[in-house]
């Protein structure tokens, strides 16, 4: 899963407040871009950055998973602990080749305690129970490669790029409908606790509720006349 | 008998196996409505017809499975209300799902958007080193709508599938592999003969435990562990008393 997205047309840059990359180190900052990332329209997709030597406090991966928007993360070092649980509620995750993740809370790096922000809830989902089971119980650090192989990430990148990379990504999602990528997160994310037949009657409805969004009608004229679709005008930014 | 063409798909038995084929192979099989409703007549004679053990769905021409939705049909619904009623009322992709034969899609070239929600609606997928695989719905502002944010993560894991979703990443045969998105991948060459092969045996096998297997499958999808065990030993007893199936 290493090749490059489509090779569709990306905005150059984040500067039209589209794309929100979230601070971690200072806990202030992170809830204010988490508010902001929340409230402000013209925000479409926020990146965290992590490298395994910020701290994660409590707290801090439930105001992820409260997003409502996509969230990409890239990351470097040794991504442990709460900084795994922060990630574990982002939506798409890229690394670089040096980084590795363990979730160790038997051992005396985890002070005996049970993660409580999600560790044992996110890993088991998004690795497999098997994997997770191991991380969990043993402590076992993963490398790069594993967590590619897991799932855990999507893509690996060479060392020091994946800040890069995952802004990137951030900016073509970004220039995607942003009701439908909220929509399909809120699907794929509210559907896994379903029963399949209940989550495809929350599929469709989420999807005739976008019939009354005009990025839809943007997107199929643009399709049938093959052009890029702009959502710009849309959402009332720019 | 309902074997023969349609407008936009064809319909032949050999032996027990049902060979359904979307064809509009100018436009790489996009799947429209009278798609949805030339299957949908499909599926229902497969569905009552007792001689039919296993189906194979593929897609014409050489460009590829299905690349898509038609989306120059979109937006000719009426109303809100009335897409969903029709969704509803013609829901090929529950008829799909909703066999009891084991089905097979047999995937080559482009698949993409329904291409591979329907592929992800049939029990086994087997595809050509050339097939490629996306989904951009949210490139043109559109979420899926016959799976495609369901069917992938309980295939893929939910990070591939998000990302798969929210990027519009492609996936080759070998990644799409890697990733739990298909089972099997063979040179193009061999893809007819190898998913006849398959498609056979799957014939072969006996239709109530075929029904059984599929149906303990969608449990152990949808239920706790302990109702999961408990519908199990239920539909083995049920076929070892020759009462499953029914």
């Amino acid at each position: 899963m290493s090749n490059p997205v489509n090779q569709s047309p990306e905005y150059p840059d984040n500067s039209d407040g589209r794309v929100l990359t979230i601070p971690v180190s200072d806990r202030a900052a992170f809830e204010d871009a988490c508010a902001r990332a929340s409230t402000d329209e013209a925000v479409r997709l926020v990146v965290v950055v992590l490298s395994g030597e910020v701290s994660v406090e409590p707290g801090m991966p439930a105001s992820i998973a409260a997003l409502r928007i996509p969230v990409v993360s890239g990351m470097s070092g040794r991504i442990d602990d709460r900084a795994l649980e922060l990630v574990l509620a982002v939506d798409v995750r890229v690394c670089d080749t040096n980084t590795t993740f363990a979730m160790s809370p038997a051992s005396k790096a985890g002070n005996g305690q049970l993660p409580s922000d999600g560790g044992t809830q996110r890993l088991p989902r998004i690795v497999g129970p098997g994997l997770a089971t191991d991380m969990l119980l043993s402590g076992r650090r993963i490398t790069a490669e594993e967590a590619l192989r897991a799932g855990l990430v999507t893509e690996i990148c060479p060392a020091g790029e994946s800040t890069t990379r995952a802004q990137q990504l951030a900016r073509k999602i970004a220039s995607h409908g942003k009701s439908a990528g909220r929509f399909t997160k809120e699907a794929v994310l509210k559907g896994a606790d379903m029963p399949l037949e209940q989550s495809l009657r929350l599929e469709a409805d989420l999807a005739i509720l976008l019939h009354t969004d005009p990025e839809r009608a943007e997107g199929i004229d643009a399709f049938n006349v093959r052009r890029k679709p702009d959502f710009r005008q849309e959402d009332g930014s720019q | 008998m309902t074997e023969g063409a349609f407008e936009t798909v064809t319909y032949e038995k050999r032996g027990r196996v049902a060979h359904i084929t979307l064809n509009r192979p100018e436009v790489i099989n996009a799947f429209n409505v009278q798609m949805r409703d030339d299957l949908s007549e499909v599926l229902d004679a497969v569905r009552w017809d007792p001689d039919v053990a296993a189906v194979l769905l593929k897609g014409s021409g050489d460009r590829g499975f299905c690349a898509g939705a038609d989306l120059s049909e979109f937006g000719s619904a009426p109303s809100q209300s009335a897409a969903r009623n029709a969704r509803w009322e013609r829901d090929v992709f529950g008829a799909l799902r909703d066999l009891t034969v084991p089905t097979l899609a047999v995937l080559h070239g482009h698949v993409i958007g329904s291409g591979v929600e329907l592929a992800l609606l049939c029990d086994i997928r087997i595809a050509a080193d050339n097939a490629v695989f996306s989904m951009p719905e949210t490139y043109y502002g559109l979420i899926a709508a016959a799976g495609g944010t369901q069917t992938p993560p309980r295939a893929l894991k939910q990070g591939r599938a998000l990302d798969m979703l929210l990027t519009g990443r492609r996936l080759s045969a070998a990644e799409a592999v890697d990733a739990g998105l298909i089972q099997r991948v063979v040179k193009p060459d061999d893809l007819g003969r190898e998913s006849e092969r398959i498609a056979s045996d799957l014939a072969e096998i006996d239709p109530a435990l075929a029904g059984a297997i599929k149906a303990a499958l969608a449990t152990a999808r949808d239920l706790p562990l302990v109702d999961g065990l408990a519908h199990e030993r239920r539909l083995s007893i049920m076929l070892d008393r020759g009462i499953a199936g029914t």
